[in-house]
């Protein structure tokens, strides 16, 4: 067979990312991100990120296909994300996808962008591998495995049981896990999107000195909840104005960085699973990378840029469905701002036919 | 030297083909759906006309004003269309193809609306010149009633002419700017 190199888009949200996938390996990897257009907004304007991701989407695939080295006559399918995320801004990146696919006659793979993040594992290395490791393809998570994915806009844990196979463990029933230390950086006056700065402030502060409840304790479900820590430092800011900011910052994320192990964990157990993927812009967070490595885990980070939205991981994840024997298909797939994806890997042939 | 016109700034999904005169013409009004309409009515009308995608020599497209949705879903088509095939893109207003509907040798003036919601039109006065179509003053968001007053034509809820947008592509590509009114 012909080696596969695969388009893929993603514009789900504030970020507009084209990859190219040559064989499975990630080829290129462009992100054109829109946070300097939101920073002002405090967060992410739906109309205002349709518009950019329409001005930008062109020179976007333009730089990937440079960046890879690559030209439309050696690629082989468009994928593109078609849900969840934000409709007007999935419009533009899908119909985009679709019209290049159509035009060229290349078969195209919609893809599920949590489906994407999954697929991230197959540019993962295994967390504390050296950067040799890091280069190795064995490296390469297959399933089944488990998933953690904590990002803005989403925190859930998947079984993976198969590429194309994916059953929802839990979820966020409220905030995302990045939208919470975004939330709880604003509070703390580091600007938006804070989450990262919080990070680098928690660093230098007692992570004990503020002892948060945990959220959910006792549940037997794998669910997540973060609002309720979000508002503990709102209340503790309210009450003690000259809290050092440090040790709050230390505290909360340690509450965060908690909660995420301890259900993983439980969660490990339940399916018997050894193997951990973590994808999401949280994934990059040292001190949850720091407890993850002291549990009995194997566990599998991408890169930070495979980690964060992404188009490489859309493509990893239309190589891998093509790997699995699944179906392409099909130009008349539309944007599906809310899909979960347990539904969509079984539904998704009824739905683009429909 | 085939040119592809698409409009999907109003409730129709507009494509055509022109080379020296129509090739092919699609036109329905889809509502919103243009998204999961507008691959499947290309594939209707290169069929018609029995042509390939690689036969094409350029694309406009109708850059709006119209529906956010809806000319998003238009231009993005067609720079993926035309970027996937190394083709010249050109945006014109969407209220000329329209204007290219409702104008002729016998009408050859009017104002042509378009819906902008709450009681309001997108609108402009148009002349039709056997050399083409052209834009009196400037476009405007006003009132029907106003616009309807002033003793010219009156078009509004008509499709657009996708086929004078695709003529409109031999002249090169020009900035492909959406027109968010």
């Amino acid at each position: 067979m012909k080696e596969t190199v695969i388009l893929g888009v993603d514009t789900s949200c504030d970020d507009t990312g084209v990859g190219v996938v040559r064989g499975g390996r990630v080829v290129a990897n462009v992100v054109a991100s829109q946070t300097a257009l939101h920073t002002a907004y405090g967060g992410v304007m739906p109309e205002q990120a349709s518009r950019e991701h329409l001005s930008v989407i062109d020179t976007v695939l333009t730089r990937a296909l440079l960046e890879a080295d690559v030209t439309l006559d050696d690629v082989t399918h468009v994928a593109a994300t078609y849900g969840p995320g934000l409709v007007g801004a999935l419009l533009v990146g899908l119909t985009y996808a679709k019209g290049l696919a159509w035009a060229r006659g290349l078969p195209f793979v919609p893809v599920h962008h949590l489906e994407g993040h999954i697929a991230s594992a197959l540019g993962a290395s295994a967390l504390g591998a050296s950067a040799l490791g890091a280069s190795s393809l064995t490296e390469n998570a297959e399933p089944p495995f488990l998933c953690l994915i904590a990002s803005g806009g989403h925190t859930s844990l998947f079984d993976v049981r198969a590429w194309g196979d994916y059953g929802e463990l839990g979820r966020s029933r409220d905030d995302a896990a990045g939208e919470a230390f975004d939330k709880a950086a604003r509070l703390l006056g580091l600007g938006y999107p804070g989450g990262p700065a919080l990070g680098r402030l928690a660093a230098t502060g007692d992570p004990d000195a503020y002892p948060f409840t945990l959220p959910l304790r006792g549940q037997k479900g794998f669910d997540f909840s973060f609002s309720g820590l979000k508002t503990a430092v709102s209340v503790l800011l309210q009450r003690q104005p000259d809290a050092d900011k440090a040790d709050v910052a230390a505290s909360f994320e340690h509450a965060i960085v908690e909660s995420l192990v301890r259900t993983t964990l439980r969660a490990a157990a339940a399916t018997g699973y050894g193997t951990l993927v973590v994808a999401g812009g949280v994934a990059a967070n040292l001190r949850l990378r720091e407890r993850l490595q002291e549990t009995p885990l194997t566990v599998r980070v991408p890169p930070f840029e495979l980690a964060t939205d992404n188009g490489a991981m859309i493509a990893l994840a239309a190589h891998a469905r093509l790997q699995a024997g699944l179906d392409e298909g099909d130009l008349s797939v539309d944007a599906t701002p809310y899909l979960p994806l347990s539904d969509a890997s079984r539904t998704r042939d009824e739905s683009a036919r429909s | 030297m085939v040119y592809l016109g698409l409009d999907c700034a109003s409730p129709y999904l507009a494509l055509a083909l022109y080379q020296n005169g129509v090739l092919a013409r699609f036109c329905e009004e889809v509502g919103r759906d243009h998204a999961g309409r507008i691959t499947g009515a290309l594939d209707a009308l290169f069929a018609q006309a029995g042509l390939t995608p690689h036969d094409l020599a350029g694309v406009t497209v109708g850059v709006g004003p119209g529906s956010y949705t809806g000319l998003r879903v238009g231009v993005a088509a067609a720079k993926g269309i035309a970027q996937g095939l190394d083709l010249p893109l050109r945006g014109e207003s969407s209220l000329l193809a329209l204007a290219a509907t409702a104008l002729g040798e016998g009408r050859p003036r009017g104002v042509v609306a378009l819906d902008a919601r709450r009681g309001g039109v997108y609108a402009g006065v148009f002349r039709w010149r056997p050399e083409g179509i052209t834009q009196e003053g400037e476009l405007v968001k006003g009132q029907r009633e106003t616009l309807q007053e002033q003793g010219l034509p009156y078009f509004e809820g008509i499709p657009p002419d996708a086929a004078y947008l695709a003529q409109c592509a031999a002249r090169g590509a020009n900035t492909v700017t959406p027109l968010y009114l």
